[in-house]
């Protein structure tokens, strides 16, 4: 293990490693440590949703949007000479319904609204939506369609990304539990000097979060803290079964669902066809710790609601189900910046169920502050010091 | 919803001894299986009015006949046969079971949902394929499919067959086939027989496996068909329309690896080729019981000299037969009926001394049949050499169509260390099958440790339901 790096990036999700391939394309000597492998946290459980659809106008959807053409771009610097960058991104596009007149004419107007600050937007009659989908339910009064919208597998993804990160000369560590955080004060700061891991100590100015839903355990090393918790989400996986779906097709309830902060369970349908052939159902979302039990009165909810939205569904065999944590901050937003207290210590976690899409213009953006070049769009909706001191 | 006071998953020999002995020390007993008569795989067999040819497809037939109509006849005991578990879970109190059954004979499957808080796993286990150039053409198949198509439905899968693979099971399937007129071109056995020679004393303490032998050689013999030792099928050849013409066997060494110019190419319409048994621990993995990785490999459920996988006060799991190491239908036959008496213990129904007294023998003749069992897995073990025989374009994943050489790639430029990695990056494991078949040889093929091969049987949902059935609330 080399013992002294420019920087420490904690964590090998998408973030992590997209986080340090940018670092790395700046020229800093970059260590990626991880308690697990590649993409063993949220990352391996997500669906790779690449969306604009889904956030309403703000700091968000602008780092979204960014970041839907950093992965296309990313797909040329990594992939494999093949425009899904060997990791099957697609512009797939999103097809939004409401299953009722009232939420449609709330659909229709948030269309409006993103398609003012740069969204492309095309509202479907049921006519128009039957062409996308031929097989969506004809109760269905009409919809929006996001031709940007795209999907990526994300195991895959950040498995290529981490490739050509290491060839490129950065380092990572597998298997390597993190145990402290070192700092020091240093002219009335506390500022990081290294880490301490199950492996050996690396000394570093510069350590990054990116450890997602356990992004409170690497702070709380350095004596800070971050109010990340999980929030649980099931997909439901089908045999395969070409042809029936062909976008991500989900229900206007799910942008209510994702900016809800309940703790008991919320569902609504997001279905979609992948290139495998089986068809992804979710999303569901519940604050309950780290508790992975199967639970079928879930399972039921999301097979009834996506049976809703696409009625011949309900002759397809489920084949596994799953879930995972999403890291979810108070307020939904990211968390990107140095910390408030420990100076070096900088933060790139809590996207939520969104980290697969908006993990390239998180990586951009961290790095430009720690640079201290001009960033693309003013990070100060993510600071990490938003939250005041939790302790 | 369903309750009973025990319910025991699996009619093959340790479920219905299970189910049997718990009835007789006056337990309710729910009796729940998957196929659409009792004996499960092993005693698999054709409709009653059909006894005849059945006694002559099994060696002891009349045994499962009796312990299936004392099942069938008793009064504690009912039976929900066709009743396929989706889904599972326990808590401290019990255990619910989701499964797609008929309500009455003839119904459509529906959802059921069956509560106890006490479960005996009895649910067995399955033939074991290892992959090889051409293991996927039609017509290469594992034994016990050859014998499932024999007994459950009277067809022989081929004219001239090669039978190969490793362990005991190879005699009753090849004596079977040859009876109903199948031509058996080759009969190999992949370890010596010298292999006995440190096991005499328990092959001598065991006659009635020994004369059990004695049969099927008889009956092969009768028919010319001579068992070759040191033999594996390590390719199978296709026709342009994609059938089996012929497959090709070579003698390897005891750990598996090819003896290279010993390869000699055999016509055959369809080959049964087996590497013994995996445990079906689907149901197992998804109740959360200890699980362990037995000495040839298998990941089995951990139990205590009494069964039990996982109890307290209110609730207990037992495992019975195969599903807690491969060892047999007599292994299984004792391991029941101690996790049935176990049970009506734990309920109350006997006494600790009656427990004792009628459990003594069989606990002498349990650990008589383990011993046997586990000089089987000693004698006929699968070492990792068999991954010399695939090339890079061996599909490793049938369901999904993944190669040895995709797999390689996860590994060497993905950096891919264990079986979850390699799933996620090559597909490997992902397909209708959910690893059920390649999940343990791709544990083999990476070489990984105890912990990754556990953690990979584990599937939450244990059989495929379809998305209607899911939707409905069996509740409502």
């Amino acid at each position: 293990m080399k013992r002294t790096a420019d920087a420490v990036i904690v964590g090998a999700g998408i973030v992590g490693v997209t986080t340090a391939l940018a670092l790395t394309n700046a020229g800093f000597k970059v260590v990626i440590v991880d308690r697990g492998s590649v993409a063993n946290g949220t990352t391996g459980s997500g669906e790779g949703n690449i969306l604009v659809s889904d956030k309403e106008p703000g700091a968000e959807l602008e780092l979204a949007m960014r970041s839907r053409d950093g992965w296309f771009e990313l797909a040329l610097d990594v992939g494999d000479l093949d425009e899904s960058g060997g990791f099957e991104l697609e512009a797939k596009g999103g097809v939004v319904v409401s299953r009722s007149e009232d939420g449609l004419l709330h659909l229709l107007k948030l269309a409006q609204e993103q398609s003012k600050v740069g969204i492309d937007t095309r509202a479907l009659s049921p006519s128009e939506l039957l062409e996308l989908e031929p097989n969506i339910s004809k109760e269905i009064p009409g919809g929006v369609w996001y031709p940007q919208d795209a999907q990526c597998q994300p195991m895959l993804a950040a498995a290529k990304i981490m490739r050509v990160f290491r060839s490129r000369g950065g380092e990572f560590h597998r298997d390597t539990a993190v145990r402290k955080i070192r700092t020091q004060a240093i002219e009335g700061d506390l500022s990081v000097t290294g880490v301490e891991t199950d492996q050996g100590d690396i000394s570093t100015p510069l350590v990054v979060n990116a450890t997602g839903t356990w992004a409170g355990d690497i702070a709380k090393m350095a004596r800070s803290s971050l109010p990340i918790a999980p929030r649980r989400g099931f997909i439901l996986v089908s045999v395969p079964a070409p042809h029936l779906i062909f976008h991500k097709v989900y229900d206007a309830d799910y942008v209510a669902n994702v900016a809800s902060g309940a703790a008991e369970l919320q569902s609504s349908a997001v279905v979609e066809g992948t290139r495998s052939g089986t068809i992804l159902i979710g999303a569901s979302r519940e604050r309950v710790g780290f508790n992975s039990d199967l639970n079928v009165a879930i399972l039921r909810q999301l097979a009834a609601q996506a049976i809703e939205l696409f009625p011949i569904l309900a002759t397809v065999q489920l084949l596994r189900a799953y879930s995972g944590f999403r890291p979810f901050a108070p307020d939904h937003l990211p968390v990107i910046g140095e910390d408030a207290t420990v100076k070096g210590l900088w933060h790139n976690v809590g996207h939520e169920g969104a980290g697969i899409g908006l993990s390239p213009a998180s990586a951009q953006l961290i790095v430009e502050m720690i640079t201290g070049q001009k960033t693309f769009m003013n990070p100060s909706a993510f600071s990490p010091g938003r939250f005041g001191n939790h302790e | 919803m369903i309750r009973s006071e025990v319910i025991v998953v699996g009619a093959g020999p340790a479920g219905m001894n299970a189910a049997l002995h718990a009835a007789n020390s006056e337990c309710e007993v729910l009796l729940i299986d998957n196929g659409n008569r009792l004996g499960g795989q092993y005693w698999r067999h054709m409709p009653k009015e059909r006894d005849s040819l059945n006694y002559s497809l099994h060696y002891d037939f009349a045994k499962a006949v009796k312990l299936r109509d004392a099942v069938l006849n008793h009064d504690k005991i009912t039976v929900k046969s066709q009743a396929q578990i989706w889904s599972a879970t326990a808590n401290d109190k019990g255990v619910v079971l989701h499964a797609l059954a008929p309500r009455n004979l003839g119904d459509l499957p529906t959802e059921i949902v069956f509560e106890t808080q006490h479960l005996i796993l009895a649910t067995g286990a399955y033939d074991r394929a290892l992959p090889f150039p051409g293991w996927n053409i039609p017509g290469v198949m594992t034994p016990g499919a050859a014998q499932s198509l024999l007994k459950g439905h009277g067809v022989v899968a081929g004219k001239k067959m090669v039978i190969a693979g490793t362990g005991p099971f190879l005699l009753p399937v090849a004596s079977s086939l040859v009876e109903q007129g199948v031509e058996v071109v080759g009969l190999f056995e992949a370890h010596s027989p010298k292999r006995w020679v440190r096991h005499l004393s328990v092959l001598l303490s065991n006659l009635g496996k020994l004369f059990e032998g004695f049969h099927y050689a008889w009956i092969l013999n009768r028919h010319a068909v001579r068992m070759k030792f040191g033999y594996a099928v390590v390719e199978a050849h296709a026709s342009d329309a994609g059938i089996l013409t012929a497959v090709t066997v070579a003698r390897i060494r005891p750990d598996f690896t090819i003896l290279v110019g010993s390869e000699k190419r055999i016509e055959c319409d369809a080959a049964a080729i087996g590497w013994g048994f995996t445990p079906d621990t689907s149901l197992a993995g998804a109740l959360g019981l200890p699980q362990k990785v037995d000495v040839d490999g298998a990941v089995v459920v951990s139990v205590d000299e009494r069964q039990v996988a996982l109890a307290n006060s209110e609730m207990s799991v037992h495992a019975a037969g195969e599903v807690t190491g491969v060892g047999g239908s007599v292994l299984s036959l004792h391991e029941g009926a101690l996790a049935g008496l176990s049970c009506a213990l734990l309920r109350g129904k006997i006494t600790e001394k009656q427990y004792r007294d009628s459990t003594k023998n069989i606990y002498a003749a349990r650990l008589h049949a383990e011993k046997f069992a586990r000089v089987l897995k000693d004698v006929y073990v699968v070492p990792d050499g068999w991954r010399n025989w695939v090339t890079p374009s061996t599909l490793i994943c049938r369901c999904e169509e993944v190669s040895c050489g995709q797999v390689d790639a996860a590994v060497d430029e993905l950096g891919a260390r264990n079986s979850r990695d390699v799933k996620l990056f090559s597909r490997v494991g992902m397909g209708m099958c959910q690893g059920r078949v390649c999940g343990r040889n791709i544990a083999g093929y990476l070489g990984t440790d105890d912990a990754d091969r556990i953690r990979n049987a584990r599937r939450p949902i244990i059989a495929p339901i379809t998305l209607g059935e899911l939707a409905q609330d069996p509740l409502l």
